[in-house]
């Protein structure tokens, strides 16, 4: 086997102070009275064919990052470049160019599949609106792809509603797959599954990458299922990055008291070893009103007066671990 | 025998078990409870036949020897020759239907005469023509207008759902009937011009129902992924949010075009719709409606009572028929209606 | 509350706005010349003074001008023209500042005039006053005839769900929702008035020279035409009870109720109807324009001297502004049902006014 030319360092989307806010509506009039600030000031990078993942808690804002990246909503600031490409300021033909490279696998492989198509057509329809017309090809693909992802060759008649769950994760990994590109999202893609599924799929996920390369930014709430995958993992907490680090470097040592918090909270398969586990007090503030200074400092557990008034800044504090608190 | 058992491999079994499994759309097991709903199916057929003779209206007056619009003013209110001739065949009473025959020399009316002595049957059958093409091109008209103002609302939002949703506000303020009798009162209408009044002010409905719909729809994830695959606008809403809004819109459409049957035949009764010689089942009402109290000044029993009953019946079972299917429609096609997440 | 009622109170004026543009544009649309509508066609007047109530009536501006002219009885035009359009009924004014002459001739939609009748000469307001007692005697009879009928089938349909009774409760509520309620008029006028001759055939009291008030007069007159307008209501709240009382029925605090040991008739009235009923107040606002549409078809048919039969006398004789008049009245009623529907269910359901 050839060496494969090592890319691992080049970045291959970079995300840079991402704003999203979403409008609070009220009155007669319906004006915009407040802003929901879901995502505010992110930036981070994937490399080319590494898995970054990003974690935290619902609500956190990490599933608005990932479809902010792809422009399925809109956004009101910072800026994403892909390969170079500044994705915010594509055209719409541009983008639709662009969407070959970026793809999506969603986390409810009920609602991302539509019940009324059959699963040939489901994967064939991204060959379809980039211009592959010609029928027997598209057929081909659809084969290819469903055999990619461990599926039949003949379930490509079939439709959604005669598929378990975990096949139509399958299924959606083969629509994303259909276009060949460098770059998938994977939002939640296991967390609607059985738990015996779900190491299936992550598998699957796994072997695609080794076979062509990808880069995925895997967004999970569930911290095993993103140490099982992830090369480099950002931690988000209320709308911001609060730690980014290299796998084993977070997971040895974490350095932010919330994703020490979050480390806690995993269970051991060792009835030996005692983890102390710690509780957060309080609940996760609305993103309407985030607390002032550092976002985190009503439920830390090592506040200092400090945090409630200065916004920490998000420096590296290791080589290539990144972290945003006054105290480490 | 026990040969044979040994030849067949278990695996094969399994194999062609597979394969005769055929794929299941949504569509197929619609069909196939449908097929089990006895009542949706009597009224689909009822529905079919009354289609059908309406549509062999011409040839079957012709067998009769009758028309629609030819007038006997000597021969006015006959009584229907059906019951004296069933009463003939039977023996029962052997003198009225000749009598009868030979008033209305020799054409028999099976279900009588009107005032102006033209045969019921014949202008039930044109009337059904009249009444049936008219709800059913308004009901298309109003599909195409609904189904297009709705999905263009729920999908663009903003303004453009704003302007929509108050013009349909407003135009559903006043009840659908005065607006019909406001427009028909300023325009008096022929067939075709109330055809296009009825679809013109029943779009309402559907694009409500459409709206909603196509909100729901794109708030699932099938069509974020269709975008995020690089599909246009038109594309989403040609391919996903408009297939997925079908079934309901079916189910509404069945039930409309009975509303539509229903508010053509008050229109007529009320003088207001279709203008005689020209027969619907509504405005052979509004005449029937003038002779319901006539009595013989002879024999003291009512003359244009049977003019009531013809058209009566055939107006509430159309009618019950399209609702009876939008129904059973509505059952089959439940697991879709859900879009279930 | 206060804000609720405040909020919902805003929202009807967009649409009562868009009625009276879409009454303009009918109006306008109408075969005729306004001027000749509204003179009845006087020979006497001169060509002259035609133009000056044209120019008086705004009928040579712009279309938005006509439409506010229209609307409150002020027309406007650029320029002095004061002197040339004062007359003894119509006074005018100029503005400096703005240099423009307001006219006022009187009248106006907002002052709640509706025009005059073409077919009496009175004014639409007073012919549509005059009825309204009669539309309205009948419509509210109607409602609570199909509540009170409506509402206990649909939940001793639910209570007993798949015996005969339901059956054949759902069967007719079908039948009666497909029937024209014209026909079924006739045939119920047949039966009682003509065969049984147990009611009167119409109107809405025996007419007499004094025309006494007589109670009993007026229900026997009353109860055909209520009877037939509420079997839609009574098809459509019965359907709507059963569902809400099918729900109610199985949701987990009526399961509570009977695991306490509640008597079983205590839970339905008790615990489920009063849930039952919430969602039927969201009905009552189509329900209201159900009668009022269906009030057309009977008010005929009885000759109950109702809006409703003026609509269509009017509208037989091409009266426009009466036909008008009493659809931007039907709209103001329906707007005012709707209205009172949703303030009631926010009163009872206070989830409503936190949307």
């Amino acid at each position: 086997m050839a060496p494969t030319v090592s890319t691992a360092h080049k970045d291959l989307l970079v995300v840079q102070n991402l704003k999203t806010y979403f409008p609070v509506r009220s009155g007669v009039f319906q004006r915009v009275s407040a802003w929901v600030k879901a995502v505010d000031d992110v930036s981070f990078t994937v490399r080319e064919g590494e898995t970054f993942g990003l974690v935290g808690e619902s609500g956190c804002g990490k599933t608005t990052v990932s479809r902010s990246i792809l422009r399925l909503i809109p956004t009101q600031g910072g800026s994403v470049f892909f390969d170079g490409q500044e994705v915010f300021r594509l055209r719409s033909q541009e983008l639709k160019a662009l969407r070959r490279h970026m793809q999506i696998v969603f986390q409810d492989p009920y609602s991302s599949l539509d019940p009324r198509m059959p699963v040939g057509d489901i994967i064939a329809e991204s060959l379809l609106i980039h211009g592959v017309k010609n029928r027997s090809e598209r057929n081909a693909a659809v084969q290819e792809m469903l055999a990619k992802v461990g599926l039949n060759p003949y379930h490509a008649h079939r439709y959604p509603h005669e598929f378990s769950g975990g096949q139509r994760q399958r299924i959606g990994i083969a629509r994303a797959l259909a276009l060949n590109p460098r770059f998938i999202v994977c939002d939640e893609p296991v967390s609607a599954l059985d738990v015996s599924i779900q190491s299936q799929i992550l598998n699957l996920l796994k072997d695609l990458q080794r076979e062509y390369g990808f880069s995925y930014l895997f967004v999970a709430h569930d911290l095993s299922v993103v140490e099982h995958i992830s090369d480099r993992v950002g931690v988000m907490y209320l709308g911001k990055l609060v730690e980014m680090a290299p796998r084993e470097s977070l997971f040895i040592e974490p350095l932010h008291p919330y994703t020490r918090a979050l480390m806690s909270a995993i269970p051991v398969p060792d009835p030996r070893r005692r983890r102390e586990r710690i509780v957060l007090k309080g609940e996760v503030p609305s993103p309407l009103n985030p607390p002032s200074g550092c976002r985190f400092h009503p439920r830390c557990p090592i506040a200092q007066e400090v945090c409630g008034k200065v916004e920490p800044a998000f420096t590296e504090k290791r080589p290539d671990h990144w972290v945003a608190c006054h105290l480490v | 025998m026990a040969l044979e058992q040994t030849t067949v491999p278990p695996l094969a079994v399994s194999h062609t078990l597979v394969l005769t499994n055929k794929p299941q759309s949504y569509l197929d097991m619609a069909l196939a409870r449908l097929r089990r709903d006895p009542l949706t199916l009597a009224a689909l057929a009822f529905l079919l036949a009354v289609g059908l003779l309406a549509a062999a209206a011409g040839p079957i007056t012709a067998v009769l020897g009758v028309d629609p619009n030819q007038t006997h003013p000597a021969n006015h209110f006959q009584q229907p020759y059906l019951i004296p001739y069933l009463q003939w065949l039977l023996g029962v009473d052997t003198k009225t239907a000749p009598t009868l025959l030979y008033r209305s020399e020799g054409v028999p009316h099976w279900l009588g005469t009107d005032q102006l002595g033209r045969d019921q049957l014949a202008r039930l059958l044109y009337g059904a023509r009249v009444s049936l093409s008219i709800a059913l091109v308004a009901a298309a008209l109003s599909v195409v207008l609904g189904v297009m103002v709705g999905a263009l609302a729920g999908y663009f939002g903003g303004w453009v759902d704003d302007i929509v949703m108050w013009l349909i506000t407003t135009l559903t303020t006043i009840p659908d009937i005065y607006l019909l009798i406001i427009v028909s009162a300023i325009f008096r209408p022929t067939p075709a011009t109330l055809t296009l009044f009825l679809g013109f002010l029943g779009w309402f409905g559907t694009a409500r129902l459409m709206r909603g719909n196509v909100l729901k729809v794109r708030s699932l994830e099938y069509t974020t992924a269709a975008r995020a695959l690089g599909a246009s606008n038109i594309r989403v809403m040609l391919r996903h949010v408009i297939p997925n809004s079908l079934p309901i819109i079916v189910v509404s459409t069945t039930v409309g075009i009975g509303a539509l049957i229903s508010a053509e035949s008050v229109l007529s009764f009320l003088g207001l719709g279709v203008q005689p010689p020209t027969a619907t089942w509504g405005n052979m009402l509004y005449r029937a409606n003038e002779f319901v109290f006539l009595r013989d000044p002879a024999t003291k029993g009512f003359m244009g009572l049977h003019l009531l009953f013809g058209p009566g019946v055939l107006i509430t079972l159309t009618v019950l028929s399209f609702y009876l299917i939008g129904d059973g429609l509505r059952d089959a096609l439940d697991p879709m209606l859900k879009n279930k997440k | 509350m206060g804000r609720y009622i405040v909020r919902r109170l805003l929202q009807a004026i967009p649409t009562l706005l868009g009625v009276s543009i879409l009454s303009f544009l009918l109006i306008s649309a109408a075969p005729g010349d306004p001027v000749t509508l509204r003179t009845f066609g006087d020979v006497r007047m001169t060509e002259q003074a035609r133009q000056v109530l044209r120019q008086q009536l705004g009928l040579d501006q712009p279309f938005f001008v006509q439409y506010l002219a229209w609307m409150t009885g002020w027309s406007v035009r650029p320029g002095d023209q004061v002197a040339a359009l004062t007359t003894p009924q119509v006074r005018c004014s100029y503005w400096e500042g703005l240099q423009l002459t307001l006219c006022d001739r009187g009248g106006g939609i907002l002052r709640g005039d509706l025009g005059t009748s073409l077919d009496t000469k009175q004014p639409v307001w007073a012919r549509v006053v005059e009825r309204m007692a009669a539309t309205l005697e009948l419509g509210v009879a109607s409602l609570l005839l199909s509540l009170a009928i409506g509402v206990p089938l649909g939940v001793l349909s639910a209570v007993h769900r798949g015996s005969v009774f339901d059956n054949v409760v759902r069967f007719f509520a079908v039948i009666f929702q497909a029937i024209p309620i014209f026909w079924m008029a006739l045939l119920l006028i047949l039966f009682f008035a003509v065969y049984l001759g147990w009611l009167p055939t119409g109107g809405r009291q025996t007419v007499s020279l004094a025309q006494e008030f007589d109670l009993g007069d007026r229900i026997r007159h009353l109860l055909l035409p209520a009877l037939v307008l509420s079997f839609g209501g009574i098809a459509g709240f019965s359907r709507i009870m059963r569902t809400e009382m099918l729900e109610v029925l199985h949701a987990d605090y009526i399961r509570t109720a009977q695991a306490k040991g509640l008597v079983s008739s205590q839970v339905w009235f008790v615990h489920g109807l009063r849930n039952a009923l919430i969602p039927l107040m969201t009905v009552m606002g189509p329900a209201v324009v159900g009668v009022l549409g269906g009030a057309v078809v009977v008010e005929t048919l009885f000759a109950w001297p109702g809006m409703g039969r003026l609509t269509v006398n009017a509208a037989f004789q091409q009266d426009y502004p009466v036909v008008l008049g009493t659809g931007m009245f039907f709209a103001l009623l329906t707007v005012a049902g709707y209205l009172l529907s949703d303030l009631f269910y926010a009163a009872v359901d206070p989830r409503v006014r936190f949307e």
